[in-house]
């Protein structure tokens, strides 16, 4: 592999390795990536369902959505693209607190799959959603969620790869097998813990 | 919001390299059916997003994903299950 | 997806093995203060059709790679490679390619891509070229071919209509010029959008609409070739608006121009 003289990529900052997992750089930026157009659904129409076999378990207005306790989040979050982004700070609901809300003392089932605005999809174990590690995060940085990074409301879910943090979230689905979401589908690995450096399938 | 910040900057040419490894003919001027709206397009006019991760071209008229394609280092995921037919080009130039 | 129809795969670049080769910069010439043009040299090339593109990939000593398009700015007919890149903002690879490339350097590249945005004199005409900045790299690959495929390409009625910022942005300004006032030339049309035009300036001063295209271009009775190419939004209204004219969509073909990939 010849390398191009000069060439050292966009400022990419060497990384403590204990802070930051394998073969990631840290970024002051917050690149957008996105598998489709941005979704802008009004408030006025926007719901979460959360959904256990074929009958909803919950289902919050915006305004219903915005009385349930809230979670302020500091955490760091690592792209599978290989930036990660340190101290970011996020407001939601906590998993656990929508769970309480739906009135289920326990999960039904160990897996759930996030539905969202335009058709993405990703699949993520209960137990990486609860004890605090997940939140319906709707406030970024002090400010509303911004429509290009998942805005009103995507799932946060810092511990994993962020394709699992799913933008623009409307219906969290108990399964009661694992089954792969959208980029899951598409050879990347079906649980994406960062410090294994698991980013695609077979890692 | 302007538009450029909603809507994919690019188009399936800019994919145009990784259609290639796809189905190892230039894939742009193919046309391909959605198997959502029936609309037909050269695989050149889809709107391209995600490409950092592979590519994931949808139908300009009703967005639907009509290939999805994942990069890894050990080989591309391909779905053209929301593409209904894909018409290849012969020799002749258009 | 039910069924694959397919006539032989085309004959030409289409079969051939897309392998990544080494390409060395011979010369820079810079275009405008964003705009800088490579050639290049690039062994074993296999030949493309004007309007073609290639990926580029550079790679840093620890081995992190970024990979790029950009299109063909050479015709056919020339012996070496040319890539004209605009520096963009924020971008990665592009202002390695403007600020920091030198003579002697090489990088990998992958081509030639994309059978859809591309033309030949043998298509003929009239050949209807739109092209919002950077855009025209490959426009200008149809006009350098036809310019040296002689008679054949006089008789194909050919026009560009060229956007730009301001006037010190127009790439390849002079050579337009001269391409234009050269005997069966291309008509070359401007309109400046952001910054005022210099006193007696006799192109446009306004983003490119349906008038100036029902101006400027061929009327759609004459079924011209149209390739529209420069970024997103331009792209789209260009697009919208010459169907709106009554140009059949198929024969309007588009390219937008982003960062693929971040620039």
């Amino acid at each position: 592999m010849i390398t191009t003289r000069g060439f050292t990529g966009r400022g990419r900052a060497k990384a403590d390795e204990k802070r930051v997992p394998p073969g990631q750089y840290v970024t002051e930026d917050f690149p957008v990536l996105s598998a489709g157009p941005t979704p802008h659904t009004p408030l006025e129409g926007w719901t979460l369902a959360v959904q256990d076999g074929g009958s909803l378990v919950g289902k919050w207005t915006w305004e219903e959505f915005q009385a349930l306790p809230r979670t302020e989040l500091t955490v760091d979050i690592h792209c599978v693209t290989k930036w990660s982004k340190l101290g970011t700070v996020w407001e939601g609901v906590a998993i656990d607190d929508l769970l309480v809300a739906a009135g289920l003392e326990e999960p039904p089932a160990p897996y759930l799959m996030a539905h969202c605005d335009g058709g993405y999809t990703t699949n993520l174990p209960l137990e990486d959603l609860l004890g605090g590690k997940g939140l319906v995060a709707t406030r970024f940085d002090g400010e509303p969620l911004a429509p290009e990074h998942g805005g009103p409301a995507r799932l946060l879910v810092p511990h994993l790869y962020f394709w699992k943090s799913a933008k623009w979230v409307r219906r969290l689905r108990f399964m009661e097998q694992d089954e792969p979401g959208f980029w899951e589908s598409l050879g990347y690995h079906i649980y994406g813990d960062p410090w294994r450096e698991q980013r695609y399938d077979g890692d | 919001m302007s538009r450029e910040e909603m809507c994919s900057t690019l188009d399936g040419n800019a994919a145009g390299g990784l259609l290639r490894e796809v189905f190892a003919f230039d894939a742009t001027a193919a046309r391909i059916t959605c198997a959502g709206c029936a609309r037909m397009v050269p695989m050149g006019e889809l709107r391209l997003y995600a490409i950092e991760l592979g590519a994931i071209l949808r139908c300009p008229s009703c967005d639907e994903a009509v290939v999805r394609v994942g990069r890894t280092p050990r080989g591309l995921w391909l779905d053209l299950r929301r593409a209904a037919t894909v018409v290849t080009v012969s020799a002749r130039a258009p | 997806m039910t069924a694959i129809e397919a006539a032989p795969p085309p004959a030409r670049a289409g079969a051939r093995r897309l392998a990544w080769r080494q390409a060395e910069v011979i010369e820079k010439v810079a275009e405008t203060r964003r705009a800088t043009t490579l050639v290049l040299d690039v062994p074993g090339w296999p030949g493309h059709r004007a309007g073609q593109h290639v990926d580029i990939r550079l790679t840093a000593d620890d081995g992190y790679q970024a990979q790029r398009s950009y299109s063909i700015a050479s015709p056919p007919e020339a012996l070496r490679l040319a890539l004209t890149v605009e520096r963009l903002e924020r971008g990665e690879v592009s202002p390695w390619l403007v600020d920091e490339a030198r003579p002697g350097d090489r990088f990998e590249l992958r081509g030639p891509i994309g059978g859809y945005f591309a033309w030949s004199v043998a298509a003929g005409g009239p050949l209807l070229l739109v092209a919002g900045g950077s855009g025209v790299a490959p426009l200008m690959a149809m006009l350098r071919h036809r310019a040296a495929s002689g008679e054949a390409g006089r008789v194909v009625p050919a026009r560009l209509l060229l956007s730009s910022r301001s006037f010190a942005d127009i790439i390849y300004r002079e050579e337009l010029e001269r391409l234009g006032s050269a005997r069966g030339g291309p008509g070359i049309v401007h309109t400046l959008t952001r910054e005022r035009p210099p006193p007696g300036w006799r192109g446009h001063a306004r983003r490119i609409d349906a008038s100036m295209l029902a101006e400027v271009g061929f009327p759609p009775a004459a079924a011209p070739n149209v390739f529209v190419c420069g970024p997103t939004t331009m792209v789209e209204a260009v697009a919208e608006a010459l169907v709106g004219l009554g140009h059949e969509p198929g024969r309007v073909k588009t390219e937008r121009f982003g960062a693929t990939g971040g620039g």
